[in-house]
Order: C-alpha cells, then sequence, then structure tokens
C-alpha cells in the first residue's frame, strides 16, 4: 500500500514535469496553460509528498473521511477485498478485449453471464440478465440510438464483413 | 425585465411538449432506480445517459440531464431510513432520525415525509433562483475575460480543498483536470499538445468516457471489494402511516423554509455538497426547534424533514454560478455542465441573456422535476425499496458492460473505452490513496474555457490582467481561503507552545 501510494505521488511529479518541459517547447499560444498549470503543480506535489512521508513516519493512521469522494471502508481494504478487485480487473480486462475481439452484441453479453456464473449466481438468472444486455445493446443502442456496435476483430476474420 | 416574462413561458412551453416531457419522466425513473441501486450515484447515472442525450434536441437532452440531476437526492433517503445506510452523500443525516423512526414502525411516515419535503426544498431552491435572476444579470455583463478566468480557478480551487481531507491532494487534482483538458490540437494555435502521435487523442480527452472511468468504475469496485448486499432485512411497515409523513413537512412548514435556505446557501458556495448541506440543515433544525435537544436521535420526524428539504434546496442554489458565472460548484454538476456544454447551451452570459428561456426551463424543471418524482416515490416506496437489496453481483457486470457500451456510443470509437478502462484503474488507484477525484472532472470541463478567458485576458491587459480590481481581489481572497487553514494552525501551535512555556515557568 505505501508503495502505491508513493508511485503514485511520483508519477503525478513525472507526468506534470513532462507537461513542462513539452510545454516550454510550445508557442507561447499554446504553452501558456499548461505551463502555468505544471508551474502551480510541482511544488503542491512535493509537499503532498512530504506530507505523506511525515504521516508515515509518525505512523499517524489517517481515518476515513466520510465527507470527502467516496471514502474508502475498512472493508475494502482487506486481503480478501484485494483478492476480489484483482479478480474483477481481470474480468474488466477480457470484457474490454472481448469486446475488441468478438465485437460487443457477442462479447458483452457472453462475459456478464460468465461473471455472474462466477460468483455462484443460478443459471437462468445468468442467462435471463445476459439476454437482458443483450436486448438493451441491441434494441437500446444499435436501433433505438442508431449506434453502429462494431462487430469485433477475430469474427470480422472469421465470419467476414 | 421586459424580457424575463416571455422567456418564463417559452422555458415551461419548451419542457412540455410531449417528446421534452417523456425524456424528464425517463430521467426521473432512471434517476430514482440507479440513485436507489446500492452503490450507484448520481454520477454514474448521468455518465451513462449522456451517450443517449447527445442524440437528442437541445430541450429534450436539457430534460433528460437535468431532470436526472435534479432529483438524485430524493431516493437516496431510501437506504439511510430503512437500513441506516446513506444512499449518498448527501442522506447521511437522515440516518439519525429517520432510521429510529423505521424501527419504531414509521418507515412508510418516515419515507414519506423525506420525499414531501424533498419536494418542497426543490420548489423553494428553484424559486429562490428565479428570483436571483435580476440580481445576476447585470453582475455577469460587468465582469470580463480575466474575472471569469480567476472566478474558475476559484470555483475549481474550491472544490479541490473541500473534497477531502488533504487540500494540496485536492488542488493537484484540479490542476490534473486543466492539464488533461489541453490534451488534443490547440484551437488558435492548431498545435497538437500531449497527443503523443496519436490520432485518437488529436480532439482531446472526451468527457464521458473520463466520467464513466473515474466514477462508475471505481464504484463498482467498491462494490465488488466489499462484498455484500446492503440488507438482507424484511420490508415491512411500508403501508401504514404515508400520509401522515405527506402532512408532517406542511404542519413543519417554517422548518422547511429555513432548511431550504440553509440548503440553497450551501450550494451556492462551489465545493460544499450535498454532505454539508445535511449536516448543517440537521444541525440547525436540532437547535432551534422546541424539545429537539430531547427527541433529535431518536425518531424524530423534524429530523427527517429537515435534512431532505435543504439536499433538495440545494440544487437549486447551486445552479446560480453554475448559470451565472459558468462554475459548477460539485463533481456532479460540472458533468451536467459538460453535458449542456456538449448539447450546445452554454452557461455564462448567453444564459442570462439571449437564451433566457433556457435558464427557466431549468427552473421549471426543478420545480416539476422534484415535485414528480417525489409522488412517483411515495407511490412506489416498495418496489424501490426493494431495489436496494439488489446483489452487488448481479449490478457490477450489468453496469459494466453498459458503462463500456457508453464510453463507446460517446464518439464511435473504441478509443474512448480504452480511455475510459485506463481512467477507471486510475479513478481507483486515486480513491485508495485518498486523492479526491471530483476537483479532476471540474478542470478537465472547465480547462477549455479557462485557457480562453486566460488568452483573452493576456492579448486586451497583458500580465496586469490580474491587477484590475475584482480580479485581483477574487486571486487574494483565493489565497486568504487556502492559506487561512495553515495560519491557523501555525497560529494555534504557537499558543499551545506560549502555554506550555507558562506552565512550566
Amino acid at each position: 500500500m505505501a508503495v502505491s501510494k508513493y508511485v503514485l505521488t511520483v508519477a503525478l511529479f513525472v507526468l506534470f514535469g513532462y507537461a513542462m518541459a513539452r510545454g516550454l517547447e510550445m508557442p507561447f499560444r499554446a504553452m501558456m496553460m499548461p505551463v502555468f498549470v505544471a508551474a502551480i503543480a510541482l511544488p503542491l506535489i512535493v509537499i503532498a509528498l512530504y506530507q505523506d512521508i511525515r504521516r508515515d513516519q509518525k505512523r499517524i493512521i489517517e481515518t476515513h473521511d466520510s465527507t470527502a469522494d467516496l471514502a474508502m471502508t475498512d472493508s475494502e481494504v482487506t486481503r480478501d477485498a484485494f483478492r476480489r478487485v484483482f479478480g474483477f480487473f481481470i474480468w474488466f480486462g477480457a470484457l474490454i478485449t472481448g469486446a475488441y475481439l468478438l465485437g460487443f452484441l457477442v462479447a458483452l453479453p457472453l462475459l456478464v453471464v460468465i461473471y455472474l456464473l462466477m460468483n455462484k449466481e443460478p443459471m437462468w438468472l445468468s442467462a435471463l440478465l445476459g439476454l437482458g444486455v443483450l436486448a438493451i445493446l441491441y434494441w437500446g443502442f444499435q436501433v433505438g440510438l442508431v449506434l453502429p456496435l462494431p462487430r469485433g476483430v477475430l469474427t470480422t476474420l472469421l465470419f467476414g464483413v | 425585465m421586459d424580457d424575463i416574462w416571455p422567456a418564463v413561458v417559452s422555458g415551461l412551453v419548451s419542457i412540455l411538449q410531449p417528446s421534452a416531457f417523456m425524456y424528464m419522466m425517463l430521467g426521473i425513473v432512471i434517476s430514482s432506480t440507479l440513485v436507489a441501486l446500492p452503490g450507484i450515484g448520481s454520477k454514474t447515472a448521468i455518465a451513462l445517459l449522456l451517450p443517449v442525450a447527445f442524440t437528442l434536441e437541445k430541450f429534450e437532452a436539457i430534460c433528460l440531464i437535468v431532470s436526472v440531476w435534479a432529483v438524485s437526492n430524493t431516493a437516496n433517503s431510501i437506504t439511510s431510513i430503512l437500513f441506516a445506510v446513506p444512499g449518498g452523500s448527501g442522506s447521511q443525516a437522515t440516518i439519525l432520525d429517520g432510521y429510529p423512526m423505521a424501527r419504531n414502525g414509521e418507515a412508510a411516515r418516515a419515507l414519506a415525509a423525506a420525499f414531501t419535503a424533498s419536494a418542497l426544498g426543490g420548489v423553494f431552491g428553484a424559486m429562490v433562483l428565479a428570483l436571483s435572476l435580476p440580481i445576476l444579470k447585470p453582475l455577469v455583463i460587468m465582469l470580463g475575460p480575466p474575472e471569469f478566468f480567476v472566478l474558475i480557478l476559484f470555483g475549481i480551487a474550491m472544490v479541490s480543498t473541500l473534497s477531502g481531507k488533504n487540500k494540496v491532494k485536492g488542488l493537484v487534482i484540479g490542476l490534473l483536470g486543466l492539464l488533461l483538458a489541453t490534451v488534443g490540437v490547440h484551437l488558435v494555435s492548431g498545435i497538437p499538445r500531449f497527443t503523443f502521435g496519436s490520432l485518437a487523442l488529436m480532439e482531446g480527452l472526451s468527457l464521458i468516457p473520463v466520467t464513466i472511468g473515474l466514477f462508475a468504475i471505481p464504484e463498482l469496485i467498491a462494490l465488488v471489494a466489499s462484498g455484500s448486499s446492503i440488507s438482507k432485512m424484511e420490508l415491512n411497515n411500508l403501508d401504514s402511516g404515508r400520509r401522515q409523513g405527506i402532512k408532517d413537512p406542511f404542519i413543519h412548514w417554517w422548518l422547511v423554509i429555513r432548511s431550504s435556505l440553509v440548503g440553497v446557501w450551501v450550494g451556492m458556495i462551489p465545493g460544499l455538497g450535498s454532505s454539508v448541506a445535511d449536516w448543517f440543515a440537521y444541525g440547525h433544525a436540532r437547535a432551534t426547534e422546541k424539545g429537539a435537544e430531547e427527541t433529535f436521535g431518536t425518531g424524530d420526524v423534524r429530523g427527517v424533514i429537515a435534512v431532505d428539504a435543504a439536499t433538495n434546496a440545494k440544487e437549486g442554489g447551486s445552479l446560480i454560478p453554475t448559470l451565472a458565472f459558468g462554475i459548477p460548484g460539485s463533481s456532479t454538476l460540472a458533468l451536467v455542465f459538460g453535458g449542456l456544454l456538449i448539447v450546445g447551451v452554454k452557461p455564462g452570459k448567453d444564459i442570462l441573456t439571449t437564451n433566457l428561456d433556457v435558464t427557466f426551463s431549468f427552473i421549471w424543471l426543478l420545480i416539476i422535476a422534484s415535485v414528480i418524482t417525489s409522488v412517483l416515490c411515495i407511490i412506489f416506496i416498495k418496489p424501490l425499496a426493494k431495489a436496494t437489496q439488489i446483489r452487488p453481483s448481479l449490478l457490477v457486470p450489468v453496469i459494466c458492460a453498459l458503462s463500456v457500451v457508453g464510453a463507446f456510443a460517446s464518439s464511435n470509437s473504441y478509443y474512448d473505452v480504452l480511455i475510459m478502462a485506463f481512467f477507471g484503474v486510475a479513478g481507483y488507484w486515486l480513491r485508495l490513496h485518498g486523492w479526491p477525484r471530483p476537483p479532476l472532472l471540474l478542470g478537465l470541463v472547465l480547462g477549455p474555457e479557462a485557457e480562453r478567458h486566460l488568452w483573452t485576458s493576456y492579448q486586451l491587459y497583458d500580465w496586469e490582467f490580474i491587477f484590475r480590481p475584482i480580479t485581483g481581489s477574487l486571486l487574494l481572497l483565493l489565497m486568504a481561503i487556502l492559506a487561512w487553514p495553515t495560519v491557523k494552525k501555525f497560529f494555534r501551535k504557537k499558543r499551545a507552545e506560549s502555554g506550555v512555556a507558562h506552565g512550566g515557568q
């Protein structure tokens, strides 16, 4: 957790540093905003990093702030929770790759069903929800909103356009 | 003043057109249902509906977007009252008296009172917004690009500092939003900025995939991580007491007005959201109502009424800086603002002068949508309460699939799905380490306007624009607000040290 926290802060520093460096190479009109923003952000990130280090050294436990954003709850930072999140990321990656390879109309309902079955939902309910998603995609988006949902690279290769 | 009455009528007629009215009803139903579902907030609801809005006529899109947002604080009282689980940031204080009422067998009364107070609060907020227009109009015309530039910075800084405990992190994320807004071809010079040679990034980052990624995906991850549904409680006592609940806010009408005023005031200040409005209103009611010290917290309906009136009145208040100065006071409103920009409605001078009918359509929407939502929520208490018990394992894959299509639909590009996925992971990472996400959205939405005003100000006045009276005063005020907590902490520490020194002697 601590390493991940510092990686994030350093990544933000690198990002703004890059923006500053690239911005300075641009004409004045184009550089104004990125340089202005990066010039303020860079020292602030250093302050944030210093605050994090100091907090860690003093072993101050941060309380979750319920008034801010969507606060992290204690149940979300357990080993079990991270394992579930990791599983979700794998499924999410498969969903996005599947949409590219198999097309939206095939991959999305299919992966919805897989997710439900993996979470021990009954077969009939999983199939019903999968069909529901297919109906929303087809009738709601493709027909209703006239949105041409792509067919996927693999299905196009196998079955033609 | 002469142009106001035709605009009032025109605004009402526009949203009462059958197709526009139908989209308002659709927005109300979807918003109330999605907000009632566990873990799905109003931002997710709006983000998922924005691709639909882009295909509509102007007033149809306004009806859909604004109604989804305007009523998002109504249905979230259900989980607070029935299960003591806040349905949203604005319904935390509802638990204090709503849940004890439910346990005392008065769940239906508490819910009906909350919904009725929400409607009254929403109407009150809209009225204040309408009354403020004659004052705002000359004020907005007086301001130029330098003032608007500083006002945008002011808005982002306020939201940044108020959306988390760590103000520095909030500011950095707000600035990150402004930086991300510069991605793409610079409209004035034609130079590609931070595109890494990718054609997909030439047009910049689309609002929809970023929003879905930043808010919907982390919320779904939170559902996955928590791994359980809200409650397996039996839904009893949802029939008797509704009538009394509807009457309660009218009996305590003076409390409704005062709480609504608190809500409007909180809404007008960028950064102070529903989570502040509900506690302020609850605190106010507890301090001023007769016998509240003894009864509040044990199931007093006045505690529920005060909170729900305030959180809904807040929406009218928050539209004042949004419509007048183009500064949305929260990330949800930033999303609404971004959606309106895309459908061709530009808050600021235009909307208060040449497009005044659009402003009044917002006001009418707040009034009509608030009332209709409350009536529907009262009628459909049971199905909505049941919706709160849906298992996350059923919701997550379906919402995720819709998120993928929603991201794709914004510009018919698979790159937007990848952008959504990237911001989904980034959003979760930011949330994990306490970096607030709302300022990023605000920066992204306001970035192009900020850059335009910065450039125009520079062209008109060189760098001296920062010394113009209003601009300079706003900058000083901004710095004072940002520095105040540190200064206060410093003096408190000094005082404590001197106290110890005196004690030692």
